[in-house]
């Protein structure tokens, strides 16, 4: 609405701003852990997309005299692999993979489902019934052996992978959509606004998602968790992005036929996943925990 | 067909209900909110409806604002048919009837500020063209209920229920409407701020011509304020007249019994016996047959629960639906 918004600019100029920053910037010693942990996470997936210092370069170089280095070797802190490929470049480059894939197959998901909840939220009772039954019979099925079969069908790759990953993780979306927004569309403030003739767009733009948004920012976060571990899953298993390219389930699976010989390449990606999906689950619950704190400051 | 309960004014009504009944489903049992209720309101008047909980006022309102369709009857506002209008006619209805909650701050979505609230109706109806324009009618409108301009950056839960119930008020007057629907406006208020809310409301009707269907349970703000007042039962008018007179001579042992519930104080005015009702009001699932109000009478005879008493003039004005009326003091 930017009437409103030029206008209120205009009274305090950057007072806006400065006010919608507080609520991040007040936290405890655990909340600057996290965002210091976000923040160092964030920088390294920024490097891996704009590759920084010839990363790429650095992770396809293969070096047969220097195959399997321990980590701590010299210009390999990570070692290298069976190719002889620098392990750290490897890591810090997959989490553009990885990262990617997660991150667009949980818009996907997103862009299907609140859609698909909002038209359950706002039409008619049977559109609501026809939603949720829709949403029960997709979680009925099977996702991760659907989107196996589609990326059979579509042949691997990286949009593939994220594709196939978002059309069947969207129910949760649209269910969490449904439910919430259904319990906004029966506010007064709603039913005021309906009969002020608010328009069916703004309604869903000023009341509904602002209303649900504390909820399903928290079902993005945990369910992106649970799409990198499916992203990296799937490509373990060789359905994700084509041969040589460093995902972290890929590497995986690489690190796994040198076991005997080179154990500690597993620790690599492994440890990028782990670390991702624990700082996204972190991410969900501090999500959760400002959502009650909310809760308590505007009911009480 | 039952009469028009009461004329005040030889012009044609603002707001007209001919035969208007409300029928909502519950389970497979059809529930009668409203049994077929006329009455008419004039421009300018301010219409009383009293009655216990349960017995169809809200549905009236709710109804008069399009947030129900009646089963039988029709609504008439400005002489266009509430919900059989279209296009032009629908958005210039929307904009003159209005809406005022019982409770104001569930009417208000506590994420946005008291500016975006008061902006959002006007903008819904094209009437905020610029920005500065809206800003200074909305601290206007603000001044005018009592509340300083500076109260637009505020949000709905920094202020006290009396001031957000002007807050509400605020926003609907600001749409300038022909008729304000108020349901229990002040009930949910200190007894000291419903006077201030009270007088809120009747400065704008006489100040800007509006007409108020007042939703009430409580007799002496009727009589105070009221021009006409209709007392329901079980859905239907069962008297209907000038508010000050129903009230000060109720005709209909409903409203003797109501009036006998408001305390009186010892010095103003004669202690009267008070009638305390038997039992629950009956369920509108399943209405007694004849009269509705026949089993907690306290002057029920064998033919009230055999027939039902048709509304009927008594002179100047009063209308009431009982074999027996008046007999009760």
């Amino acid at each position: 609405m930017p009437m409103l918004g030029a206008h209120q600019d205009a009274a305090a100029p950057g007072a806006r701003f400065a006010g919608r920053l507080k609520p991040i910037l007040r936290r405890n010693w655990r909340g600057y852990w996290l965002l210091a942990a976000v923040g160092a996470t964030a920088l390294v997936v920024a490097a891996s997309f704009f590759d920084v210092g010839g990363l790429e370069t650095a992770a396809s170089l293969r070096d047969l005299e220097n195959r399997l280095l321990p980590p701590g070797s010299a210009g390999h802190p990570l070692g290298t692999d069976g190719l002889g490929r620098d392990v750290l470049a490897r890591v810090i480059l997959g989490s553009r993979y990885t990262f990617g894939i997660a991150a667009m197959a949980t818009a996907i998901a997103v862009g299907i489902g609140i859609p698909l909840g909002l038209l359950g939220v706002i039409g008619p009772p049977w559109l609501r019934v026809f939603v949720g039954r829709f949403v029960d019979l997709t979680i009925a099925f099977p996702s991760l052996v659907l989107a196996i079969v589609m990326i059979g069908i579509l042949g691997r790759g990286s949009l593939t992978l994220a594709l196939a990953l978002g059309l069947f993780y969207w129910p949760l979306f649209a269910r969490v959509t449904l439910a919430q927004g259904q319990g906004i569309r029966v506010q007064q403030y709603v039913t005021a606004a309906t009969l002020f003739g608010v328009s069916q767009p703004r309604l869903i733009l000023r009341h509904i998602l602002p209303g649900i948004a504390p909820t399903v920012s928290v079902v993005i976060a945990f369910q992106f968790a649970n799409l990198l571990i499916s992203t990296a899953g799937l490509s373990f298993l060789g359905l994700g992005p084509p041969l040589g390219v460093p995902e972290w389930g890929a590497m995986l699976a690489d690190a796994r036929g040198e076991l005997t010989r080179a154990p500690w390449l597993l620790a690599g990606p492994g440890a990028a996943i782990a670390w991702s999906v624990i700082l996204a689950n972190l991410i969900g619950d501090d999500l959760a925990a400002r959502t009650r704190a909310h809760r308590r400051t505007t009911i009480g | 067909m039952k009469t028009l309960a009461g004329r005040s004014s030889l012009e044609a009504p603002l707001l007209r209900l001919d035969d208007l009944s409300v029928t909502f489903a519950v389970g497979r049992r059809r529930l009668q909110a409203v049994r077929s209720v006329s009455l008419s309101i004039a421009k300018g008047e301010m219409y009383a409806l009293v009655g216990e909980s349960g017995c169809g006022k809200s549905s009236i309102a709710k109804t008069i604002c399009g947030l129900h369709r009646p089963s039988a009857g029709s609504v008439s506002l400005l002489g266009i048919d509430v919900h059989a209008a279209q296009g032009e006619d629908a958005r210039t209805l929307r904009r003159n009837v209005q809406l005022l909650f019982q409770e104001a701050l569930p009417s208000l979505n506590p994420r946005h500020t008291i500016r975006y609230l008061l902006w959002e109706p006007l903008k819904a109806n094209g009437l905020s063209a610029r920005p500065d324009d809206a800003e200074q009618a909305m601290g206007d409108q603000l001044n005018a209920v009592g509340l300083p301009r500076r109260a637009l950056d505020k949000y709905p839960r920094d202020f006290s229920g009396g001031q957000q119930q002007r807050i509400a008020l605020a926003r609907v007057l600001l749409l300038r409407p022909s008729l304000i629907c108020a349901d229990e406006p002040v009930s949910a208020l200190d007894v000291s701020v419903q006077a201030q809310i009270v007088q809120l409301l009747e400065r704008s009707r006489r100040e800007q011509g509006l007409t108020y269907l007042l939703i009430s349970h409580d007799l002496p703000l009727v009589s105070q304020i009221a021009d006409r007042v209709s007392v329901m039962y079980l859905g239907e008018i069962v008297e209907s007249g000038p508010a000050a007179d129903v009230v000060s001579r109720p005709l209909h042992p409903y409203t003797v019994a109501l009036r006998s519930a408001t305390p009186v104080a010892r010095s103003t005015q004669a202690r009267r016996p008070r009638i305390v009702l038997k039992g629950e009001p009956p369920s509108p699932l399943d209405p007694p047959p004849g009269c509705a109000f026949h089993r907690r009478c306290p002057i029920a005879r064998p033919k009230c629960s055999r027939e039902q008493p048709p509304l009927t003039d008594r002179g100047r004005n009063r209308w009431v639906a009982c074999h027996f009326a008046g007999e009760l003091e």
